[in-house]
């Protein structure tokens, strides 16, 4: 069978449908079936979704795996797939994260757990979704759709400030995104008035001859980033994040860090990027301010929490403040490393919220300073904690380092000082991660409790495992990534720094060439 | 003959009177436990008149020019009959709970439909007084039809008062606008308009034509009546009063005002944007401080009209056929919003408390999971017909450039979150007071479902639906 004739984007975004109907009808009580087929239903996606790669065209330019079928034709919305390097990583990553997540719950979850596996799996077709979609439309279809489930694992299975986090989540998240549509409505409006033709096909949008006046630009960007930076979320608006972290339960929170913040990075990506790219511009000075801000600031919050959880969550806005900078920085190193640094916080945080989550799962409480000593009773989990840390904190050999690197060379070819202030920031995240390994980690065991925890199991091990894997080879081999990421990066800067290209050469490489020249000399 | 032809334009409304009569005469033979066959003759009469609805000539004027069919009143005429007909099947088992299960209900319900359906086929003055009037009088009597319960009386009253209050108000209007042209046909008005131009008597009619018909959609400052009409009424008729004569005030609007008034469109383009404004966010906010779920439904369709109202005040063709898909759209959400209170009324007992719903996902999911599809529609998230609707109704107002308006309805979106969510939490995340598991009444489950597969259905696939609102709003 020729696999690469099948809607293979509709295939993994749609799967898990078919463990939502199987678990529709099998009954409540048989708890170990749905368990079963929630964990499987994913581990397939996770599957398929890896048939991407090995179709998948470094080297073709544009979108590949391409699907189109009209959907609303009266307004010009079509069903419209396609993905490129960038979208391919994504998805993995979502698949992955999916699958490790239902495997957590396993026993955390005790009650309700027919209707928790249908929301994760719900979930997980408006993720994918959100990373397939290129018509307008439809991506923001699977933007919101994906609220739902969120809204419900965070106030059904979620902490003790439970209905308090689910709701704030909600309303912050809905009130971007309509603002969102309010911009692509606007895009819409003004595409059909230059071209007579109503569509909301992103690529459209983005092509070369379709040019929006700066000042309209200026406007839908504004309403775009509304969406998306409260996604990420970006400095002011990031109060939502730690009250959703801290109540969702381990999987939400896992799947919130490692994917949700993602879309909003996303979103700039693909869609800010290239249609507004005089706006974009434009906002630079901004977009960075506000990154630096939450770099420095995310990492002194997290320096203070007494809370482990609310600590891993802090870290996160400081990590995505590094993913906008690079961003932002408009250059195809600093894109690069900011996408690499999307999938490095999604593995790193991810885990570290897993982490928390085992903990939690066995003395049910988060408060640092409840642990102490955990190393003696509980070594697999110290080694898996430290490499996570490591990952986390951005240790040369695994995968943060790539990220950060990439990040602060692509800044710093810009402006010097941007990349200096940032780098203060992984000092001060090396220092909150340490800190807290030292306090839970070493020291003496100050209660009885924590002497009868049990060390991981298998499962968990299984869970840990492809996710230390990723962070090494990330680390050791980043290669084939970055090989996936070129084109579409190039792609993009090309389209909204074009001087770039044509610039005279920036500082490394002027450091390079003065190697060079002095190496003719024989000696 | 031509008098056949405009029998035939009018079959559907005549087989509707027909049933209704035939109810009225035949119910005093038929004993009480027999009742369900008042039902199934109503069921039929909607189904026989929504048959007649495809031998109606899509454009022809009867009557001496006073009424009209074309595919924009064929398609509220649709519309009407869907909205009784899930009324009626939400209905059974509410009157059932108050002991007074009565076959004029359903003859004043299948009267009221028919005075709609000649409203949004009125192309005349008189005709469409004396259509309104038809429909107006049976609601008041449906909304007082608890005779017994002192809620449903002081709803009827409320609503008659004021009601033919603005009646008044509209025939106001009407004697202005014959005043100035001495013909009552709109086509004849407008044409003797276009050629005396804008004098301020114009003004004036404009204005109380408005009047009255903020008041019919309950738009602010006109929506007074509204929560306690909505409370009072027995839940059914609340349903339907939130839907059917709502959609005709929406469709009389569009026609009066396109088809007479071109003359001041600026101007009351310019009222209505502000008066959906004020109504949305008024409506929004007093909804989220309510304490009973059927009166924060009924401040919940006052903000819907207020999102309608921005269709209207943007216009174009975005705008009007983006009012006739809400329509249906809301028409399927709204009686669902109020079914859902209907399922958890129990004798003596309102169920309208927040309370009420606790952990009801817990003993009827499957109920729950359509309750969460209706409440998400009212916010407008996809993947349901409510987001479709939102889209068409901001895309108009975008369009037109009315971005301050587009952004409030946006943050009224967001308000109405809250609030509706409210519902979904009580479901959800609370505990319920007891295990039983929960077991609805047959034509009730069936509502509900057709009201949550509707919703679903013009969310994931509106392509039918949507290009039948486009050729319907075609003439405007």
């Amino acid at each position: 069978m020729n696999l690469q004739s099948l809607p293979l984007l509709t295939i993994v975004t749609f799967f898990p449908l078919v463990g939502i109907f199987i678990i529709l009808f099998t009954s409540k009580q048989k708890e170990n079936l749905i368990k079963v087929t929630a964990n499987i239903v994913t581990g397939l996606t996770f599957l398929i979704s890896l048939l991407l790669p090995f179709y998948f065209n470094p080297q073709a330019e544009g979108m590949q795996f391409v699907e189109k079928a009209s959907w609303i034709p009266a307004i010009g919305v079509q069903y419209f797939m396609g993905i490129d390097g960038i979208s391919l990583l994504l998805i993995l990553l979502t698949t992955l994260l999916t699958f490790l997540s239902t495997l957590s719950s396993w026993r955390v979850i005790d009650h309700r757990i027919k209707e928790y596996y249908i929301f994760m799996l719900l979930l997980e077709i408006g993720m994918v979704g959100v990373f397939t979609s290129l018509d307008l439309i439809l991506f923001y279809v699977f933007w919101e759709v994906m609220l739902v489930p969120m809204y419900f694992l965070i106030g059904v299975w979620g902490g003790e400030r439970k209905l308090y986090a689910a709701i704030k989540f909600f309303l912050y998240t809905l009130f971007g995104s309509l603002l969102l549509l309010l911009g692509i409505l606007a895009l819409y409006f003004y595409h059909h008035a230059v071209t007579g033709v109503y569509t909301f096909d992103a690529l459209q949008m983005m092509s070369d001859g379709f040019i929006i006046p700066p000042k309209l630009q200026f406007w839908i960007f504004l309403a775009f980033f509304f969406g998306f930076a409260i996604k990420v979320p970006m400095f002011p608006f990031h109060t939502w994040l730690p009250d959703a972290h801290v109540e969702a339960p381990t999987a939400g929170s896992v799947i919130l860090a490692g994917i949700l913040l993602k879309m909003g990075t996303y979103g700039f990506i693909r869609f800010s990027l290239p249609i507004l790219p005089d706006a974009s511009k434009q906002f630079v000075p901004v977009m960075v301010v506000l990154s630096i801000i939450a770099i420095i600031y995310g990492a002194l919050v997290a320096m203070m929490q007494k809370d482990w959880k609310s600590l891993v969550a802090y870290s996160s806005i400081s990590h995505m403040g590094f993913v906008t900078l690079g961003m932002f920085a408009l250059t195809p190193i600093g894109l690069q490393g900011s996408i690499i640094q999307q999938i490095n916080h999604g593995i790193s945080t991810g885990a570290l919220f897993l982490i928390v989550g085992i903990v939690y799962e066995r003395r049910h409480t988060r408060l640092i300073s409840e642990y102490s000593g955990l190393s003696r009773i509980m070594p697999v989990y110290a080694a898996v904690f430290a490499i996570m840390m490591l990952s986390s904190i951005g240790l040369p050999g695994l995968n943060g380092f790539i990220g950060e690197f990439l990040i602060l060379v692509g800044t710093f070819q810009v402006k010097w000082w941007w990349a200096a202030i940032a780098a203060s920031g992984i000092i001060l995240g090396a220092a909150y991660m340490l800190w807290l390994y030292q306090r839970v980690m070493f020291g003496k065991i100050t209660k009885e409790e924590n002497l009868k925890m049990k060390d991981l199991n298998v499962r968990e091990i299984t869970y840990f495992l492809p996710l230390i894997l990723l962070a090494f080879w990330i680390g050791l081999y980043p290669k084939p990534y970055l090989k996936v990421l070129e084109k579409p990066v190039n792609k993009i800067v090309q389209k909204v720094n074009p001087d770039y290209f044509q610039k005279k050469p920036n500082i490394i490489e002027k450091l390079f060439e003065h190697q060079e020249k002095r190496s003719e000399f024989p000696h | 003959m031509n008098f056949l032809i405009d029998l035939q334009s009018i079959s559907s409304e005549l087989i509707l009177s027909a049933f209704a009569l035939l109810i009225l005469v035949i119910s005093p033979f038929i004993k009480e436990e027999k009742k369900k066959f008042i039902i199934y003759l109503s069921i039929f009469g909607l189904i026989a008149s929504f048959m007649a609805l495809f031998i109606q000539p899509r454009k022809a004027r009867l009557f001496w020019e006073t009424l009209t069919t074309d595919k924009f009143s064929i398609y509220f005429k649709a519309l009407f009959l869907i909205a009784t007909f899930l009324v009626i099947l939400i209905s059974k088992r509410f009157f059932e709970h108050e002991m007074y299960h009565k076959a004029e209900y359903y003859f004043f319900l299948l009267l009221t439909t028919v005075g709609l359906m000649f409203m949004v086929s009125a192309v005349d003055l008189i005709s469409l007084y004396v259509s309104f009037e038809l429909m107006a009088i049976s609601c008041y009597v449906l909304a007082g039809f608890l005779k017994r319960n002192l809620r449903s009386n002081e709803a009827g009253m409320k609503y008659f008062v004021l009601g033919a209050f603005s009646s008044g108000i509209l025939l106001f209007g009407f004697a202005f606008l014959f005043g100035l042209t001495g013909v009552t046909g709109y086509r004849e008005i407008a044409q003797s308009l276009a050629n005396k131009g804008v004098n301020s008597f114009l003004i004036i009619a404009m204005l109380t034509l408005a009047g009255a018909l903020f008041f019919k959609i309950a738009a602010v400052p006109f929506h007074m009546w509204t929560p306690d009409v909505y409370e009072g009424a027995p839940t059914p008729v609340t349903a339907y009063l939130s839907v059917a004569p709502k959609a005709a005030s929406f469709a009389i609007f569009i026609r009066l005002f396109l088809e007479v008034l071109p003359l001041l469109k600026n101007e009351w383009q310019t009222l209505i944007a502000w008066i959906s404004l004020f109504t949305m966010t008024y409506g929004n906010i007093a909804a989220l401080t309510q304490k009973n779920v059927k009166r924060m439904f009924a401040y919940s369709s006052i903000a819907h009209a207020g999102y309608l109202l921005i269709g209207l005040a943007a216009g174009g063709d975005f705008g009007i056929w983006g009012m006739l898909y809400y329509l249906l759209v809301y028409t399927f959400m709204n009686i669902g919003a109020f079914g859902i209170i209907i399922f958890m009324k129990k004798k003596e007992h309102f169920g309208e408390e927040f309370a009420d719903f606790n952990g009801l996902a817990q003993r009827a999911p499957y109920l729950s999971a359509i309750i969460i599809v209706i409440l998400l529609s009212l916010t407008g998230i996809p993947p349901t017909g409510g987001f479709i609707a939102k889209v068409y109704i901001f895309s108009a107002a975008v369009k037109q450039k009315l971005y301050w308006l587009a952004v409030a309805g946006v943050l009224n979106s967001v308000i109405s979150l809250y609030y509706y969510f409210r519902l979904g939490m009580a479901m959800y995340f609370k505990e319920p007071e007891s295990e039983a598991p929960y077991s609805p009444s047959p034509s009730l489950l069936l509502a509900i479902s057709i009201i949550g597969l509707g919703i679903l259905l013009l969310g994931i696939y509106p392509h039918p639906f949507a290009s039948l609102a486009k050729i319907s709003a075609l003439p405007f």
